[in-house]
């Protein structure tokens, strides 16, 4: 029998298969979802929210930079959990994941064993994370970023990806379905909660959401 | 009454006036001067009263007789003239003191180009106007002695011959005394201090007299002004006087004609302007006067009516009422005391106004004729002319007191008095246009002055004179009463037509129409002389000293001729005392001219020839000074015309010269300063003043230049180059000119100064301020050199970027090709460990054997595998460092946890190798990155493990300063000293035994060094070959406590759940206390409630940031309506989440749209950890804070 459902989203196939291998060999109990893709992962949760007891979330992956996908999630599922899985293990990267909300940090390089115990940690309500990266206490001046970002909905969040990668409001209205006049409110609403003036601005200051982190120590 | 006493007591008053005139005299002779200001204003008022004449004292109250309130505009014209027109006798005055003039006559003549025809046409009008005055006050006295002493108190006219006439004697008598009082020594300004102290004294006589007089008819003999009043209003022909017509032109005619004889009238022109010590008193004059003319106007219509009613129309004369009503009444005192005052009045006008007239009939009209015979200009030789002039004048005053005899004998015996004075107002108006239009219409020319004195004489002659005389001369009849020739409209009495004014009306009207209308006329269509223009411009202009400049003067006159020449006019002592203090006045202002500008053998220069003409003005008059100075210059080099013109000229273009020179200068941007020959300061403006910021003292003219650069050269003024600049400049020989230089003052502005010779020696500077032209032009040259140099630094550090870019690029190149290589080996390896391992497990199964091969070859692949992932790991390693995203999270911490934990870390690999790793802990508190610390000793370590074959590794620390340096040591194979620099290069690997398989990746030291510089903690190398290698890295001590590292999970209680205030409600204690458990390990602060008011009970007015509602809290209402009611109370809607067993979409819709969560039960602590997080980032920044 399942005692928990988890849904993994990592671009590569490869790590996919051999998270899911190795998960099922040390959780027998765990069900796992696999998506390659951030809609994939969103199309998977909204389907049966309140079954899914935790997503994985790789932090580059196609649809998402760096925590933007954090957010989106917290918007959409705010009751499902969300820890990121990653190649990263630097301290910055992990802090800034846990001020974005994140209900842990497992880096890639974690033994089997290891990274099974650190999810049973997360289903029980913990928040986990490696003990290195919590070694430097680092005041968060990330706190303020988080919150203006948790103050956007889902679809102001969509929006500003879009903003990101550039694309105009047309563009935006035509991918999302919507009217463009429909865009351009969004698009002054996100200026206003992101405290900023100009689109532009508002791409610099979703970049910091991107993660530049550095890998494990060899050994 | 006894003609006797009255004699007696007459000659008495006399005798007491002459002892005050002498007394006044000797004291101003002392020196004593005048009496404290306010008693002279008070005295210079009372002088004023020399305008009432007897014609005051008797005539008015037969005017008032007449026609009731006419002898008024007499009085108003003075009031009006002292109450508005200060200005005018502000001017005139000062004009007066400047010019030196002495009368009417000198004060019209100067202004008229010192014209001598005019100053003689206005004595002469004088003359004929004031002698019926003096004939009225001759007439007044005698008529009055006559009552008093006659045996009925109505005279009979009767034919005298004149040795038995009263009005001769007093003529005579008044003749002895005007030359005993005014005409006893020639006086350069013709200040008479005694004379106008019994003046003065007579002014309070006759107002005394006058009031004593006047009270005595009112409340003496009549019943006070009410009975008065009343008397006249019984009768219509007194109840008439009493109501004044102000539309009779009388009144308009009599104010202006009376205005303007208040200031040129011979006699008051000498009260009011010659004699006046200072302006200011006329402002104190301007009250007083007035003020003695009302009091004594308030009693003329009272006496009038007093007459009238006592003795009838017609009896007694109306002019003698203030003596013969007190004579009617019996008290013969009281009319003595009223001659005494009539006396005192009269003789103060014939005195004063013979006295003027003398001096104007000498100084204008006898002087000049002895002049033009050259009686004068041949005693230049030394004879004293004072006593000449002296004789004159007595002469005149005699002739004019006979003259006035004769006319008071010619004139009308019932002609009433103030008729006769009007006549002669009438006459002296004709000097107001001359007068007041010369003191500011500088256009005014002396041919217009004289045609308007002609006009308006000729009309006065004919429209008033001779109408008066027709009664005396038959002749005239015919012509008064049909015309001449007989043209009715000419007839004298109605010209033009214009009947039934008044004759003084009449004739004021047309003398003075036509008297301005030539004035005007003439004046427009005559061009003015030179010497005319100047004086115009003296006189229009408000009084300015005109300062002489010291030129050279063609005449040549020396100093002693001009002092002989002052000495003969104005007589020794004066004249003499006058010279000398001017010529001591001279040396002290210009002492740097030499002994020669004062020396009385000297030159005289013009301006001692201005002097003395001034000097000798005051003793014959402008006019006449003129024609003296040039005779006294003429005879040596010059014509007396050339002398003459040379005079005027010289006055008018000087003015004229300098004011031009003054205001060019003066007007000009440049500072301009000239230097004569002598090299002293001659000109200047004010501009240079300003640009040096000298203090006005400084210059002076005639300075020596060599003072002011001195004095620039104390206060610091000149740089180096300045005084350079400034000797070239006292070297005028060899000097090119114009010569040019900047000079830059202290105060940072500059000064162009340009020099450039004179034609007569020396030289002008001009000061041009050039500080922003030069400002510009630095600015320009700085901005210009900034940009050079700008322009070389980014060339030369985007050369610098570029070669760095190139060897950065070279080094990547080179980095790949190396990763490259080393990436792909152990790929090859770890695919060979595949393929064995395949083939292997194609064969059949075997035993152990076979199995344990097939793990090893799989070992080895992982192994390999392994290999790849740590290199590559070093590489983004080395990337991300280069990328210069890693950043330093420095903090305090005790060094000995690190190294614990990398004994716990590395001491199985070591014991691995069969090493032995020693570590010496330290109890130093560390400031650093402790993660990135660590890599670089997990660096030297893992090294120093790998390359030492056998030995030991020792990890320690020791204190250095503010330095903790963290040292590896091994008993390796050592580093040549000359590769020690290549072992931090990426790829590099000395060729070392023994590491074999586990080969380094040689990426270690490159991230160590970069690591170190980015943690600016020094990291050096010790090496000896065959010893071993010691690595260190510094490390500053921290000054803090080192922070206690945190348990692994400990993240739990921190971060995000930041002690937010969370409320529980649901119906079973069992679950809330859960709850209340779980949520204090996570860092909120729980709230528990059964229901709405329990929690409102326990929240205590505080409002939570989430509300947690089970969904069945009891029978009565959902967990949504508490909710609800909740959200109410706070009126704000606080994040809900719903948790509930039921799963129907009707309860997740009703929570969706109160924008609840839903969370399920059974409940993940997972998901509510989430969603209590995520509510935390979204809660407002003060979250937790209570309200």
């Amino acid at each position: 029998m399942t005692d928990a459902t988890i849904v993994i989203g990592d671009d590569h196939p490869l790590v996919q298969a051999a998270l899911r291998d190795a998960l099922g060999k040390a959780m027998p109990e765990v069900a796992v979802v696999e998506c390659l893709t951030l809609d994939a992962v969103m199309q998977a949760v909204a389907a049966r929210p309140d079954d899914i007891d935790l997503v994985l979330l790789d932090l580059n992956m196609p649809g998402t930079h760096g925590f933007a996908g954090l957010f989106l999630m917290l918007a959409h599922h705010p009751t499902v959990p969300v820890a990121i899985i990653s190649a990263l293990e630097d301290s910055t990267t992990i802090q800034r994941a846990l001020a974005y909300g994140a209900s842990g940090y497992i880096p890639k390089s974690l033994s089997m064993g290891a990274m099974a115990d650190a999810i049973r940690a997360i289903l029980d309500g913990e928040v986990w994370a490696p003990r290195d990266a919590l070694a430097s206490g680092r005041a968060s001046d990330d706190a303020d970023l988080a919150r203006r970002f948790a103050s956007l909905s889902p679809q102001q969040i969509r929006i500003l990806m879009m903003i990101v990668d550039g694309k105009l409001n047309k563009q935006i209205a035509g991918d999302l379905n919507i009217a463009e006049q429909t865009v351009k409110v969004h698009v002054s609403t996100i200026l206003r909660k992101l405290g900023v003036v100009s689109r532009t601005q508002a791409a610099v200051v979703a970049g910091r959401l991107a993660v530049d982190g550095m890998l494990p120590p060899p050994g | 009454m006894q003609s006797w006493p009255v004699l007696a007591i007459s000659a008495a008053y006399l005798g007491v006036l002459f002892a005050i005139a002498w007394w006044g005299d000797r004291r101003a002779g002392r020196g004593a001067g005048a009496v404290d200001t306010r008693g002279a204003a008070v005295f210079y008022a009372l002088t004023l009263a020399v305008y009432n004449t007897s014609w005051s004292f008797y005539g008015s109250v037969g005017r008032a007789t007449a026609s009731g309130f006419d002898f008024l505009p007499i009085y108003l014209g003075p009031t009006l003239m002292l109450l508005f027109a200060q200005p005018v006798f502000a001017k005139v005055i000062a004009i007066t003191k400047a010019q030196n003039v002495t009368s009417i006559a000198d004060f019209i003549g100067a202004r008229y180009g010192k014209s001598q025809a005019v100053a003689a046409f206005v004595t002469l009008t004088a003359l004929v106007a004031v002698l019926p005055y003096i004939a009225l006050q001759l007439k007044a006295v005698a008529a009055s002695y006559d009552v008093l002493t006659a045996p009925s108190w109505t005279p009979v006219p009767e034919e005298r011959p004149f040795w038995r006439d009263t009005a001769f004697g007093v003529a005579v008598s008044m003749a002895v005394f005007t030359i005993l009082f005014g005409v006893r020594h020639i006086h350069a300004s013709e200040h008479h201090r005694g004379l106008m102290l019994a003046i003065a004294f007579e002014s309070l006589v006759k107002l005394a007299a006058f009031l004593a007089v006047a009270a005595y008819i009112v409340f003496g003999i009549f019943d006070g002004f009410g009975d008065l009043m009343a008397r006249a209003a019984a009768s219509p022909r007194t109840a008439e006087l009493l109501v004044p017509d102000f539309t009779q032109p009388t009144w308009l005619s009599n104010t202006v004609i009376a205005a303007i004889a208040f200031l040129c009238l011979p006699q008051k022109f000498h009260v009011v302007v010659v004699e006046n010590e200072n302006p200011r008193h006329v402002r104190s004059a301007a009250w007083l006067y007035p003020a003695y003319l009302l009091t004594l106007s308030l009693f003329m219509l009272p006496i009038a009516i007093a007459g009238l009613s006592t003795f009838g129309e017609g009896g007694v004369n109306p002019d003698t009422y203030m003596i013969t009503l007190p004579i009617a009444a019996g008290a013969e005192t009281v009319s003595l005391l009223a001659f005494i005052g009539g006396l005192s009045a009269a003789t103060g006008m014939v005195i004063v106004a013979s006295v003027s007239l003398s001096t104007m009939l000498c100084n204008d009209v006898v002087v000049p004729l002895l002049l033009h015979l050259r009686y004068v200009g041949a005693a230049t030789g030394g004879r004293d002319v004072t006593r000449v002039l002296l004789a004159i004048r007595r002469a005149a005053v005699v002739a004019i007191l006979l003259l006035a005899y004769g006319m008071y004998r010619v004139i009308d015996q019932d002609y009433p008095l103030t008729l006769i004075g009007l006549l002669s107002f009438v006459a002296v108006a004709q000097f107001g246009p001359a007068f007041f239009g010369g003191l500011y219409w500088r256009r005014a020319s002396r041919a217009g002055a004289l045609a308007g004195l002609l006009a308006g004489f000729a009309l006065w002659v004919y429209t008033l004179l001779v109408p008066s005389m027709s009664g005396i001369l038959d002749v005239l009849t015919g012509l008064v009463e049909a015309g001449p020739w007989g043209v009715r409209w000419l007839r004298p009495g109605a010209l033009f037509g214009v009947e039934g004014m008044d004759p003084i009306s009449h004739a004021t009207l047309w003398s003075l129409l036509a008297n301005v209308a030539a004035y005007v006329g003439v004046s427009l269509a005559s061009r003015q002389s030179p010497v005319d223009r100047a004086q115009a411009v003296a006189f229009v202009q408000d009084h300015m000293a005109v300062e002489t400049a010291h030129r050279p003067w063609r005449a040549v006159t020396r100093l002693s001729d001009l002092r002989a020449l002052a000495i003969r006019f104005v007589g020794q002592e004066r004249g003499g005392a006058s010279f000398d203090a001017y010529l001591a006045g001279r040396r002290q202002n210009r002492g740097q001219m030499g002994a020669s500008g004062a020396d009385p053998a000297a030159v005289a220069d013009l301006d001692a020839v201005r002097f003395i003409e001034n000097l000798v003005a005051g003793a014959i008059g402008a006019a006449s000074a003129r024609v003296v100075m040039a005779a006294s210059l003429q005879g040596r080099a010059l014509s007396r015309g050339d002398a003459m013109a040379m005079l005027d000229e010289a006055s008018e273009a000087l003015t004229f010269n300098r004011k031009l020179l003054q205001a060019t200068l003066e007007s000009v941007g440049q500072g301009i300063l000239a230097v004569d020959a002598e090299f002293r300061i001659s000109a200047w403006n004010r501009r240079f003043l300003e640009l040096l910021d000298l203090p006005g003292e400084v210059v002076r003219v005639g300075i020596p230049l060599g003072d002011l650069i001195r004095f620039n050269a104390e206060r610091g003024e000149y740089g180096a180059a300045d005084l350079k600049a400034l000797i070239v400049n006292r070297d005028v020989s060899v000097q090119a000119w114009p010569y040019v230089y900047e000079r830059r003052r202290p105060d940072g502005t500059v000064l162009e100064v340009a020099c450039d010779r004179m034609p007569e020696g020396g030289y002008v500077s001009t000061y041009t301020d050039v500080t922003e032209r030069y400002r510009a032009a630095e600015a320009l040259r700085e901005a210009n050199e900034g940009l050079e140099r700008r322009v070389r630094e980014r060339t030369e550090a985007l050369q610098r970027a570029k070669a760095e870019a190139e060897q950065a690029n070279a080094s990547k190149t080179r980095f790949l090709a190396a990763a490259s290589h080393d990436l792909l080996q152990p790929l090859n390896a770890a695919r060979l460990f595949v393929s064995a391992l395949e083939e292997c497990m194609r064969e059949p199964p075997a035993g152990a054997d076979q199995r344990a091969r097939e793990r090893a070859l799989l070992e080895n692949a992982a192994a390999s595998l392994r290999s790849t992932e740590q290199l590559l790991g070093g590489l983004l390693d080395i990337s991300s460092l280069d990328a210069g995203t890693v950043r330093a999270n420095v903090g305090a911490f005790a060094i000995d946890d690190l190294l614990s934990r990398l004994r716990v870390e590395f001491s199985a690999l070591a014991r691995e190798r069969g090493l032995d790793l020693r570590v010496v802990g330290c109890r130093a508190t560390v400031r650093s990155d402790p993660q990135l610390l660590r890599r670089i000793l997990q660096n030297f370590l893992s090294n120093a493990i790998r390359y030492t074959a056998s030995g030991r590794v020792l990890l320690g620390c020791r204190r250095h300063g503010s330095l903790v340096r963290i040292e590896v040591w091994d008993t390796g194979p050592g580093i040549p000293s000359g590769k020690q620099a290549e072992v931090f290069e990426e790829f590099r690997r000395l060729g070392t035994p023994g590491a074999g398989a586990d080969k380094g990746l040689g990426l270690g030291l490159a991230i160590v060094d970069r690591i170190s510089r980015i943690l600016g903690h020094p990291v050096s190398l010790r090496s000896e070959v065959g010893r071993g290698t010691g690595f260190t890295v510094s490390v500053p001590l921290s000054d803090r406590p080192a922070q206690r590292s945190r348990p692994d999970r400990a993240l739990a209680g921190a971060g995000a759940a930041n002690g937010m205030l969370v409320l529980c409600i649901d119906n079973e204690d069992a679950i809330l206390a859960g709850l209340h458990a779980l949520l204090d390990q996570w860092g909120f602060r729980a709230v528990t409630a059964r229901d709405a008011a329990q929690a409102l009970a326990s929240l205590d007015g505080a409002v939570p940031d989430v509300v947690l509602v089970d969904y069945h809290i009891g029978e009565s209402a959902s967990g949504l309506e508490v909710l609800d009611a909740l959200r109410s109370v706070w009126r704000r809607e606080v994040r809900g989440l719903l948790v509930t067993a039921d799963r129907s979409e009707a309860v997740r819709r009703s929570a969706g749209e109160r924008g609840c969560g839903v969370l399920y039960k059974p409940v993940k602590p997972a998901s509510l950890r989430r969603f209590l997080n995520g509510a935390a980032l979204q809660a407002p920044a003060a979250v937790g804070d209570t309200e």
